[in-house]
């Protein structure tokens, strides 16, 4: 929340004002105190548009029919005045986080939560929809989380239809990726069918993380809206088919939002789903630290302590926290004495919360007050209002003041939605497990966020997404990229914030060497895989001559491999028969015809997995005896399913440990588990460890030493022994100190991949 | 372990400097003249013509040396018999004169006519009879004699005409092959290329804009007992044809001299195979 300007009243129409929560073209939105104490979102319309007679016509109506709304899980109309030289209104002040706000933080919300979501948010939609309202900007950024439901915000009440709607000149000022395509393709006035398309956006993005036509470019997103099918790849299969159908392109195919409020509200009934885990609430209501603590918290009622019931656990522990923390955050708020300047209304604010609580949800009020550490005066501070959150950056959950101290951003740079998107989702989990750990701890010194930015694989959009990070001042430190391409294009973005960058996956030497000053390479290159390489064929294949398959369709990557190996082999003076492919072949024949004739026994393809598959079926149709390997560029999915049969027998060397089976990753995968309710996914316990050296590394600095550069000097100088690998750099250029940890194998057998466990690096005699 | 790795980074790293540095060079020819529509602005890049449809995703992480240059040479100009191919190799080839002021035509001054130069299993270089596939190819040999403190520096240009696109990108493939099999190879019987690293650059990597594809290698040439000096050697395809040019140094050229002549003289072939083979 901004303060107040000196432009700004103090007062208006029986409100105090207490700050700026945000701005539009159509006026501005305070944080006040109502007359009778209740604290409001206060929206006052510029005096321009109160002069247009149709304008103020439109916004009574709306305002009528607005204060008729009964849902709970709207922000109900409190007062508003249409007829007043500046027309204002008033919407209850909801505490909590955006919807998108609490997805940049914490992920993808777990299934049980959707449903609540899907079911209330419909709820809310068909009583808007009944009284012949359209909210026409249903997104993330307009869904308030409590912690007895989703609030919607913002609701058809004066609403620039310029905001939302394609201008004259095809300019889209609202909220892209969550039109419905009727409105993307310039239709000005979407109706109930359109809400229910944003809705199956906003659901689709609870539910992966990711808005379901992507991120990007104005126009490509709207192109996407009407003409591609929607991403929904992680959408729960038991909500796959509800959301899918508020996606049709149709808007008459689209359930109403009564049907879906009944689809949902059946899902959440008859499911099966685990009961709210008791400790949650338990873990919820712990004070976050000392400071958190409060006169009297051992006098609390135990029956305070019991569990809510029903849906009062609807969201996952770590949010539940964040809700808590926001309403903490509210201490931090400009105190209401500070602007009061009547007297008599000095010391309100213990009774605030009774005002702003509906009698209807006493529960919820307890639970509040358990969590604000019984401090009524929290509740009535608030936290930051978020309708306006999104509308600078989807994914943005930016610095959020609390109790505890500062909070620091841990960035995320990933292709989440790209061709390595697999690799990328098992790094943001990797690093939420991490920063969630670390805010469980009473005593932390202080509180990580996650931000993340997508880049798509694109090595164009990547310097584009680096900057969005840097720009965001509490981000101390960013992971990744995802892949060589898009980390050779942002580094040097990265390089002059001196914001430090941390690679967890890609391998190329080219990056320690450019002379980034800010560049952490937490992994061995595909250079120093090929020591490994060659430590497998002969040592342990026992290969006598090596044959080398260098593909140029995978440049550069290929050649680090295929270089070095045959250099080690000419060191060692060791056979080889080199081979190197054009990316225009697709037949592999001729290859394979070169190296047997050159006596090789053995293949190392370096490459990419797809042009693996292909040489992998040619070795099978020639019942070639020896072995295969190859380097991470292989360790894919794809490569089995390309290959079938004929990817049997392969053996990978890759800096990627199996943490499902790796015995010193059982308790990472145990936390996994509970967190995801999903198996961990290659590269996500080594995101994990670099979170975990980051946030030592962090840790070490004062809190006023506690800045991009000197955490980079920190990191560099560190030393720590993660799960996956040790971690230890060159001062000067960031590169891994080779210690002979960190790098693992992997055997296709029966269609999958195996792992074997660490890689020897020396040819065993 | 740390020591053998570190000594490996530390070749890798040479070669990709010296890599990214003939690159940049041949990026922006500093006799801008001889690119006209070849100049890498005039390109476009492979992100944007993959598609210009809003919807085109990302590209690939890998495969992305499939790109073209974006020149589309006219169907009709492109040389399908030996005759053609011969004729465009000897028109693109450089002679004497256009490597700069004071080149003189070594002797020989060109290659026999039907051969091509092939680096056998023992890593010596020998001329052999052009296989199928390959129209025809033509190599001229010049130098800069002594004078001014410098010792001669001898060039060399080849233009190779394939028949096909994929041939001529084979030909890339087989130069770099050549490297991981002879990192030292023989020219003559008296000359010996010592040391040599290679790196391939196709389209749209590493800002390289200007060909198809691109190699270059860098190595040490130790002639007739003499000193080592400086040896580039650069290969440059545009659709079917390979144009190649290979620069040794004398004392006192250093090796930055012989990578902007090499580079120079490659984007001076380039140039002219796009204005042999261009459409209206």
């Amino acid at each position: 929340m901004e303060p107040l300007r000196t432009s700004d009243p103090t007062k208006l129409a029986g409100h105090r004002l207490l700050g700026r929560l945000g701005a539009g073209g159509m006026g501005v939105v305070y944080l006040a105190r109502s007359a009778v104490g209740t604290l409001v979102a206060l929206k006052v319309i510029q005096a321009e548009y109160a002069e247009d007679t149709d304008f103020r016509e439109r916004f009574r109506r709306e305002a009528d029919t607005a204060r008729r709304m009964t849902s709970p899980w709207v922000a109900s109309l409190v007062d508003a005045d249409p007829e007043a030289e500046q027309p204002w209104l008033a919407t209850a002040f909801i505490p909590g986080p955006s919807l998108g706000e609490a997805v940049a933080a914490h992920g993808a919300l777990p299934v049980r939560s959707l449903r609540v979501l899907g079911a209330r948010l419909a709820e809310a939609l068909r009583e808007l929809h009944v009284a012949g309202l359209v909210h026409r900007d249903v997104k993330p950024g307009n869904v308030l989380l409590a912690l007895d439901g989703p609030r919607l915000i913002d609701f058809g009440v004066a609403r620039d239809p310029g905001e939302t709607a394609l201008t004259s000149t095809g300019v889209v000022v609202g909220t892209p990726g969550f039109l419905p395509p009727e409105q993307a393709r310039g239709g000005r006035d979407p109706g109930p069918a359109g809400d229910v398309f944003s809705l199956g956006c906003v659901l689709a993005f609870a539910a992966t993380g990711r808005p379901p036509f992507g991120t990007g470019a104005l126009d490509a997103l709207l192109y996407r809206t009407v003409h591609d099918a929607p991403d929904v790849e992680g959408v729960p299969a038991e909500l796959a088919e509800v959301v899918g159908g508020c996606l049709d392109k149709d808007p008459e195919l689209r359930p109403t939002a009564e049907a879906l409020s009944e689809a949902f509200t059946d899902a959440t009934t008859s499911s099966p789903a685990s009961p709210p885990d008791p400790r949650e609430a338990l873990r919820a209501v712990r004070p976050q630290s000392p400071e958190d603590e409060i006169p009297g918290e051992e006098e609390r009622a135990p029956g305070e302590m019991e569990r809510a019931p029903g849906d009062e656990a609807w969201l996952p522990e770590p949010l539940v926290r964040l809700i808590a923390e926001r309403s903490a955050a509210g201490l931090a708020l400009p105190a209401v004495d500070e602007t009061e300047v009547d007297p008599e209304s000095a010391g309100a604010a213990p009774t605030d919360t009774t005002a702003t609580r509906p009698p209807t949800r006493a529960i919820g009020r307890r639970r509040f007050l358990l969590l604000t550490g019984g401090a009524a005066a929290a509740t009535a501070g608030g936290g930051l209002a978020a309708w306006w959150a999104l509308s600078r950056d989807g994914k943005n959950d930016g610095p959020i003041p609390t109790a505890t101290g500062s909070v620091h951003t841990l960035g995320l740079h990933a292709d989440l939605t790209g061709d390595q998107k697999a690799v990328g989702r098992a790094q943001e989990r990797g690093l939420r497990l991490a920063v969630d750990e670390f805010n469980s701890r009473a005593n932390r010194p202080f509180t990580l966020a996650v931000k993340t930015v997508d880049d798509g694989g694109d090595p164009a959009r990547a310097p584009e997404a680096a900057k969005k990070l840097v720009a965001d001042r509490s981000v101390l430190a960013v992971i990744g990229p995802t892949t060589d391409a898009t980390a050779l294009t942002s580094l040097a973005t990265y390089d002059a914030a001196s914001l430090p960058l941390i690679a967890v996956s890609p391998g190329a030497t080219a990056l320690g060497v450019i002379g980034s000053r800010s560049f952490l390479h937490a992994r061995v290159t595909d250079a120093i895989l090929s020591l490994y390489l060659d430590a497998y064929l002969r040592g342990i294949a026992k290969s006598r001559t090596v044959g080398i398959v260098d593909d140029r369709a995978a440049d550069a990557h290929a050649w680090e491999i295929s270089s070095t190996l045959a250099q080690i082999l000419r060191d060692e003076r060791q056979p080889a028969v080199p081979k190197v492919v054009s990316a225009l072949r697709t037949d592999f024949g001729p290859t394979l015809d070169a190296l047997l004739d050159g006596g090789a026994d053995s293949v190392v393809f370096a490459g990419y997995h797809d042009r693996a598959a292909r040489l992998a079926r040619e070795l099978s149709n020639r019942d070639f005896p020896g072995a295969r390997a190859a380097a991470q560029g292989v360790l894919d999915a794809r490569f089995l399913s390309a290959a079938g049969d004929a990817a049997d027998g392969w053996v990978i060397v890759a800096p990627v440990m199996d943490a499902t089976v790796a015995p010193e990753a059982k308790a990472f995968t145990a936390a996994y588990r509970k967190r995801f309710g999903a198996e961990p996914q290659r590269y996500a316990v080594e995101t994990y460890d670099v979170a975990q050296l980051a946030v030592k590394s962090l840790g070490s600095l004062t809190a006023a030493r506690r800045t991009r550069q000197s955490l980079t000097t920190a990191l560099r100088s560190a030393t720590y022994k993660g799960i996956a690998r040790n971690f230890a750099f060159d001062k000067t250029t960031g590169t891994l100190v080779i210690d002979g940890s960190g790098v693992y194998l992997w055997k296709v057998d029966g269609g999958r991949f195996a792992y074997q466990g660490v890689a020897p690096y020396q040819v065993s005699t | 372990m740390t020591d053998n790795a570190h000594g490996m980074r530390g070749s890798w790293v040479t070669l990709l400097v010296a890599g990214s540095l003939l690159a940049g060079c041949s990026a922006q020819p500093e006799d801008g003249a001889t690119r006209q529509s070849g100049s890498p602005s005039a390109r476009r890049s492979p992100s944007t013509s993959a598609s210009d449809l809003p919807s085109a995703a990302a590209p690939p992480s890998g495969g992305s040396s499939a790109a073209t240059s974006g020149f589309t040479p006219d169907a009709s100009l492109v040389p399908r018999t030996s005759k053609d191919g011969r004729r465009l190799a000897e028109s693109v080839v450089l002679a004497p004169r256009d490597w700069g002021r004071g080149f003189v035509a070594q002797d020989p001054g060109e290659s026999t006519p039907g051969t091509w130069a092939v680096l056998n299993g023992s890593c010596r270089w020998q001329r052999e009879k052009l296989p199928h596939g390959v129209l025809a190819s033509a190599s001229r040999y010049s130098s800069l004699p002594a004078g001014g403190g410098k010792g001669a520096v001898k060039v060399t240009a080849v233009a190779t005409v394939h028949a096909s696109v994929l041939g001529a990108d084979e030909q890339l493939s087989t130069t770099l092959e050549e490297v991981l099999r002879c990192p030292e190879q023989r020219p003559r019987s008296d000359e010996r290329i010592t040391g040599l690293m290679s790196l391939g650059t196709p389209f749209g990597a590493r800002e390289q804009g200007y060909a198809d594809d691109y190699v270059v290698e860098a190595g040490e040439y130790v002639g007739n007992g003499g000193a080592a000096q400086p040896y580039r050697w650069m290969v440059a395809r545009l659709g079917t044809v390979v144009v190649a040019v290979s620069a040794t140094g004398a004392k006192g050229n250093t090796a930055q001299e012989l990578e902007q002549l090499g580079s120079k003289a490659l984007a001076q072939m380039l140039t002219r195979i796009e204005q042999r083979l261009k459409g209206e």
